[in-house]
């Protein structure tokens, strides 16, 4: 490639000009100008420079840390954890101990052949295997974390159960972990600095970024532009874009802002189009996933998923139009979000007295009630006077899935019916609304097995490492639910510790 | 923009430049001396619908108890939480301890730690509940007309 001079030639580095800058005072700003040579005078300066405080970042951090090398980690937000710590804490892994308490029978290449078939077989393959392979381990190095795994779960699309969850049910259980983690090693983050550019030298190596310190979200112009230096190698770890409207819907026309997301608002694309000016290669971006179990009636991420997909495999879910079920409940979160787009109206799942007992947690029931996502009737009648659905094919449905729970085959979409479920029959009956949200980029950077990022000659791009949502390739069409987490701490700590290996 | 140029980063200069001077002088222009400041503050809260009034305590309050920076005491526009915690409760278990009757609690959130104040609170316009972008409780219905509905 023939490279133009100026653009990359022109940078030479001339150390450090000064220390971080306090958010307050305006004036010690001038010292991370850049002279008038064109030289820039870097702010601050560490070994290995991590972007996002996700489960991605701060495993690489704790990671390079503990191999030794100077780190700072660095988010634009005002919190840490972005997607992380609003996540459903549900981890994917063979052979853990809660599967072993449960006596379920799994192997790494059960859990590499579901997330292919999911995948649609677009997954880069060597990584699927390296994140199977790997995810005992990921979900033993949490525990380690001091994070609690209490329950096994089920998620749509997986052949078994293999989902650990965290003890509150929330990714934060791990980002806190982590967090502490990073406290205890002296590792400081600094939440409020967005990443602008990159800054490359003349061999091509990524030596830092601009950044603006004092960030507040949706006001580009504030804070002040600081020059951060890593003398081993920047790790980008900024999540997914699911709330970039504009770059979404470039992507993925259908996902306009008719339809709204479940992740954090800090969830946009900027920092994965700077890698892209690196030369670096991307893939899968217009892969981008639905959550199939999420309401219209609350914002965001809500009840209504854990009350929905702890239900698939014991309920239904109905069509109101038709007053037939429409789709298999187990299937994945594409075939199922792409029925109701394509149904192009809000569906109905229900669940009996018996198995919500058995499935839903007080928690997720009492508010979903409380706030009125999740209803209660005390009859199937209730319930197709309250949906408008047409009585008798309704009652008539619920008769043949019922005949298809006690036979345990579902003859009409195959879904995959779960081990104690019931017929549907015991009042009171529960019932929540259904409308997909934009749940998770399956697209992003292409990285290797070291979690180098990839350029457009094939070659991993010198000093540059990215994992997590930003990445792609893993989940190739679509994400198997709980994969993402495993996959965030799995090539999060190989980045860390290869970005640790560099010389400074 | 990917790495910068000399002329880029000239302009680059210029613009920082310009910001640090505009920063400086103006921001706080219109409030140069703290005795000004306290009218001002007294003048904007006599006036109707303005949210500056900060909840009962306005008698006296003047802008520098909160805006300025804890280590250096000169003016800034950012309230410190620490600046808030120093009149309120002193730490965070005491102000869980004073919203324990919600539920959940606000100021217990099992997604974030220590959480900066202003996330939410706001005193120069409505605030704004952080849980409510994506979760529905009891108690945000009973929420005050400062807070965003
Ligand atoms: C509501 C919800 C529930 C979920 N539940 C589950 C689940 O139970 N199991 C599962 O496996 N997956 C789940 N997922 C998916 C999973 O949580 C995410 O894929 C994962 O958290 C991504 O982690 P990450 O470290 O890559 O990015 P994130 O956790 O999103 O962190 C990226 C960070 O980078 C920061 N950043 C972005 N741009 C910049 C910039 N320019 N400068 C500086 N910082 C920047 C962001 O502010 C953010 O804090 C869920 C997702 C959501 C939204």
């Amino acid at each position: 490639m023939y490279k133009i001079v100026g653009r990359r030639d022109f940078i030479k580095t001339v150390g450090i000009a000064g220390v971080a800058i306090a958010g307050g005072s305006v004036l010690a700003g001038c010292s991370t100008e850049t002279s008038e040579n064109g030289n820039i005078k870097w702010t601050e300066e560490t070994d290995v420079l991590v972007i996002g405080t996700g489960f991605a970042g701060l495993a690489a951090a704790i990671e390079a840390k503990a191999a030794g090398a100077k780190v700072l980690v660095v988010d634009k937000m005002p919190t840490t954890g972005g997607n992380s710590a609003i996540n459903g804490g549900d981890m994917a892994a063979v052979g853990t101990k809660l599967q072993k308490e449960a006596g379920v029978e799994d192997s790494v290449d059960l859990m590499v052949a579901d997330m292919l078939k999911a995948g649609l077989n677009y997954n880069h393959v060597d990584k699927v295997k390296m994140l199977a392979e790997k995810s005992l381990e990921a979900v033993e190095w949490c525990t380690g974390l001091g994070v609690q795994f209490t329950k096994l779960n089920f998620h749509g699309g997986h052949s078994v159960p293999r989902t650990n969850t965290t003890a509150n049910a929330t990714g934060a259980d791990i980002i806190k972990a982590q967090v502490a983690k990073l406290k205890e090693l002296g590792v400081e983050i600094k939440t409020g600095v967005k990443l602008v550019e990159f800054i490359e030298n003349e061999a091509g190596r990524v030596t830092g970024i601009e950044a603006r310190d004092g960030y507040k979200i949706g006001d580009e112009a504030s804070g002040t532009a600081v020059f951060l230096k890593a003398n081993k190698a920047v790790v980008l770890a900024s999540g997914g874009f699911s709330n970039d409207v504009k770059m979404r819907t470039i992507h993925e026309p259908r996902l306009t802002d008719e339809l709204t997301s479940t992740n954090h608002q800090g969830a946009t694309g900027e920092a994965l189009r700077e890698a892209l000016k690196l030369d670096a290669m991307d893939v899968h971006m217009d892969w981008i996933q639905l959550g199939p179990w999420t309401s219209p009636d609350e914002k965001g991420f809500g009840y209504t998923p854990q009350f929905c997909e702890r239900l698939v495999g014991h309920g239904l879910m109905i069509d109101p139009k038709t007053g037939k079920r429409f789709v298999n409940e187990t299937g994945n979160r594409k075939v199922r979000a792409d029925s109701m787009l394509a149904l192009n109206r809000v569906t109905i799942v229900i669940g009996d007295a018996d198995a919500v007992a058995r499935q839903i947690v007080p928690k997720t029931l009492n508010g979903g009630l409380k706030s009125g996502v999740i209803k209660e009737y005390n009859t199937l009648e209730e319930i197709a006077t309250a949906y408008e659905i047409p009585v008798e094919p309704f009652l008539a449905e619920i008769k043949r899935w019922n005949s298809f729970v006690t036979n345990g085959k579902d003859e009409d979409f195959d879904c995959l019916i779960q081990k104690g479920a019931g017929p549907t029959q015991k009042a009171p009956f529960y019932v929540a609304r259904l409308w997909p949200k934009v749940h998770h980029t399956m697209g992003g950077l292409v990285t290797n097995l070291k979690s180098q990022v990839t350029n457009q000659d094939y070659e991993p791009i010198k000093g540059f490492y990215a994992a997590g949502e930003v990445t792609g390739g893993t989940h190739g069409a679509v994400r198997l639910g709980s994969c993402a987490i495993t996959d965030c701490i799995v090539f999060g700590r190989i980045a860390g510790q290869e970005a640790a290996k560099e010389q400074a | 923009m990917k790495k910068l140029d000399s002329k880029k980063v000239l302009f680059l200069n210029l613009l920082i430049v310009l910001f640090v001077l505009l920063a400086s002088s103006g921001l706080y222009a219109s409030l140069n001396s703290q005795e000004e400041a306290k009218n001002t503050y007294q003048e904007l809260i006599q006036q109707e619908d303005t949210l500056l009034n900060h909840n009962g305590s306005d008698n006296g309050l003047e802008c520098f108890q909160c805006h300025i920076s804890i280590g250096s005491n000169e003016p800034q526009k950012e309230v410190a939480t620490d600046q808030c915690l120093a009149c309120h409760s002193q730490n965070y278990e005491g102000l869980a301890t004073l919203t324990q009757n919600l539920e959940p609690n606000p100021h217990e959130s099992p997604h974030y730690e220590d959480m900066d104040c202003t996330m939410c609170h706001q005193v120069h316009q409505e605030s704004k509940l952080m849980c409510a972008e994506c979760h529905t409780f009891d108690w945000m219905e009973d929420l005050g007309p400062s807070w965003l509905k």
